[in-house]
């Protein structure tokens, strides 16, 4: 509709009135809604599962192979340790220097034991740069389990020793009592050999289970991996809580072989 | 500042028998030095409310906007925040206070007294009872627009001193923006003489006792043609008076970088904050008892102030109710609309709201005769 003159004066004050009365609706309406701001230290926003940001450890899983820090492309990563009998490992240093790191994640996929990972944590901010050097470790040193099975290992290392020597004289003397008799196969000199191997391994404190789940990973891999893979929680499901160890060493293995 | 109002009147009714007024009518006995002592009281409970009331403004002001705007609004010092603002205040009064070396000295530092002082003055002459109001003179209502003019001095003053293109910017624009707004606020005021046949805002709320329901009487409801658009006119000459959003021209933050104050610091800028908040408030109370009914409590007949405590006290709440109520107006006003032009302001002032409220006056005039 064409206004003007006076209805131009009058259409102004209408319209002026109306948008006002419009604007003021909606800040009104505004006001009873819930706020959607988070109270930032209280109330973190939430990330997205896949969210690449601080870096946490599962340091009762590593095994300090180094794959994380070969992995690394800037050199961020720095894992001191001692290796004891029983696969224990005396912790040191397991550091991360953020202010190197750049979150590629490439640390986190080659990890056998799939013990790194990048968590939610994304406040960085630091007074001293030393302070963005972050030790991942839960703990230094040994644990009393650690002890123990430090222990445990020793004794099953003299204990298999021990078998080992009595084996070779029980063997020595029934050489010794055949080349007494008359003349030897050489089937009889190799088996004696053959059985002291496993028992000189450092992992031998170890249940046997691992051993025989290797042939049957590498039989069925190359000729359908999907069923492989199927098994292999399948494997770990039925073999229960007791071998914790045995578990992640088949699949860390496994991971291994399928490269 | 009270000092200020009594002379310019000439003679002092010191209001009421109980109470603060009570005891300074007493002193009023003792000649002069029980006026000056009278008149400091007087001050010192002016300046203790109308530095309060600003912290409760703008507390409500940030939780408002806080909330208009989906946010929070302040909440860490204090329940929801409510000593946030006495925070603020502490902090502005440990801050630096400096002077820009090119700076008019002298008008710098006077700058914000005056706009300090004028707001306080006003207050002064705001009845928030039958006897609570600290001097009830027959020039109220002319008064207190002298006052509320004398923080445009101010304001110009300190743009000018603080020799800075957009502080002389804000002082130019709040010259020209109030050149515009005087005219219909004037003429509204003059339109409520009309109808009481005073100035004093006290016989304004007196007069609008009684009626239908307690609300016949309100001057809006009274002379519903012309009172009503007229308060409109009024309101939003009163925003354009108190510097605020959408009139906020002389501020600016977003053009001006807050405009004649952008040299003040620390405490001096606290003043001009003070002031701003602190006009809210009167213009808010002046409209109400203009307009709106002043102390009288709709929908309770007899609640007009009887002389008894509790009946004051209901006055004073109702008053103080009935202002915050327009102070929410205002904040509400304020996060709704952008600030506009400076012609636009002229234009609003000169071309739409002075000749409203010229009809409104001669309407009303018509209405009282007829009446």
């Amino acid at each position: 509709m064409k206004r003007d003159g006076a209805m131009v004066w009058l259409g102004n004050i209408k319209d002026a009135l109306w948008s006002t009365m419009v604007g003021m609706g909606i800040t009104f309406r505004h006001m009873f809604k819930k706020p959607v701001t988070y109270q930032y230290p209280e109330d973190v926003v939430p990330v997205a599962t896949r969210y690449r940001g601080m870096h946490f450890l599962e340091q009762d899983k590593c095994i300090a192979c180094r794959a994380c820090e070969k992995a690394c492309p800037v050199d961020c990563i720095e894992i001191r340790f001692l290796r004891h009998p029983g696969s224990v490992n005396e912790w040191f240093e397991f550091s991360l220097d953020y202010n190197k790191c750049m979150f590629c994640e490439l640390c986190c996929s080659p990890c056998p034991e799939d013990c790194i990972h990048e968590g939610k944590e994304f406040g960085f901010a630091r007074y001293e740069r030393s302070e963005l050097v972050v030790d991942l470790t839960t703990w230094k040193g040994l644990r009393d389990v650690d002890h123990q099975r430090i222990k445990e290992a020793e004794e099953e290392k003299k204990r298999k020793a021990a078998e080992m020597a009595a084996k070779k004289k029980a063997a020595a003397a029934k050489k010794a009592a055949e080349a007494k008799k008359t003349a030897e196969s050489p089937e009889a000199k190799s088996g004696p050999s053959e059985t002291a191997k496993p028992a000189s391994d450092p992992e031998g404190s170890k249940p046997q289970t691992p051993k025989p789940k290797i042939p049957k990973g590498d039989a069925k891999g190359p000729s359908s991996k999907k069923t492989a893979e199927e098994q292999k929680p399948q494997g770990n499901q039925n073999k229960g809580k007791g071998s914790e160890k045995g578990k992640t060493k088949g699949k860390g293995k496994k991971r291994g072989g399928g490269k | 500042m009270t000092v200020l109002a009594f002379l310019s009147n000439g003679t002092v009714e010191l209001q009421g028998a109980s109470g603060a007024t009570g005891i300074l009518k007493g002193l009023a006995a003792y000649g002069f030095w029980g006026y000056l002592l009278a008149a400091l009281v007087g001050f010192a409970l002016l300046f203790g409310i109308a530095s309060a009331l600003p912290i409760l403004f703008t507390w409500a002001e940030r939780r408002v906007s806080g909330r208009m705007q989906q946010r929070w609004g302040p909440n860490r010092v204090g329940p929801f925040g409510l000593i946030q603002a006495l925070a603020d205040g502490i902090k502005l009064m440990f801050k630096e206070d400096i002077i820009p070396a090119q700076a008019d000295k002298f008008l710098f530092m006077v700058a914000p007294g005056i706009v300090l002082a004028g707001m306080v003055s006003a207050f002064a002459l705001v009845p928030l009872s039958d006897s609570a109001v600290i001097v009830d003179t027959s020039l109220g209502l002319y008064l207190i627009a002298a006052l509320l003019s004398l923080e445009v001095i101010g304001v110009i003053m300190a743009g000018w001193a603080s020799n800075n293109k957009w502080s002389l910017f804000g002082a130019m624009r709040e010259a020209a923006q109030m050149v515009s707004y005087e005219i219909p606020f004037g003429l509204c005021i003059l339109l409520a003489v009309v109808s009481y046949g005073s100035l004093s805002l006290r016989e304004m709320s007196l007069a609008q006792a009684g009626g239908f329901l307690n609300v016949g009487n309100w001057l809006i409801f009274h002379n519903p043609f012309f009172a009503l658009p007229a308060a409109v006119v009024f309101f939003i000459a009163a925003l354009a008076n108190t510097k605020r959003a959408p009139f906020d021209l002389p501020e600016a933050e977003s053009e001006l970088v807050s405009g004649f104050h952008t040299e003040y610091s620390g405490f001096r800028f606290s003043f001009f904050f003070l002031e701003e908040y602190a006009s809210m408030f009167v213009i808010s109370a002046i409209l109400v008892s203009m307009f709106l009914g002043g102390w009288n409590l709709p929908f309770v007949p007899g609640s007009a102030v009887t002389g008894s405590f509790g009946g004051e006290l209901l006055a004073v709440f109702t008053m103080l109710l009935k202002s915050f109520v327009l102070v929410f107006v205002m904040i509400w006003i304020r996060w709704t609309l952008p600030r506009i032009r400076i012609d636009q302001v002229m234009s609003l002032c000169y071309k739409y709201l002075t000749p409203i409220a010229f009809a409104c006056l001669i309407g009303t005039c018509w209405w009282e005769l007829a009446a």
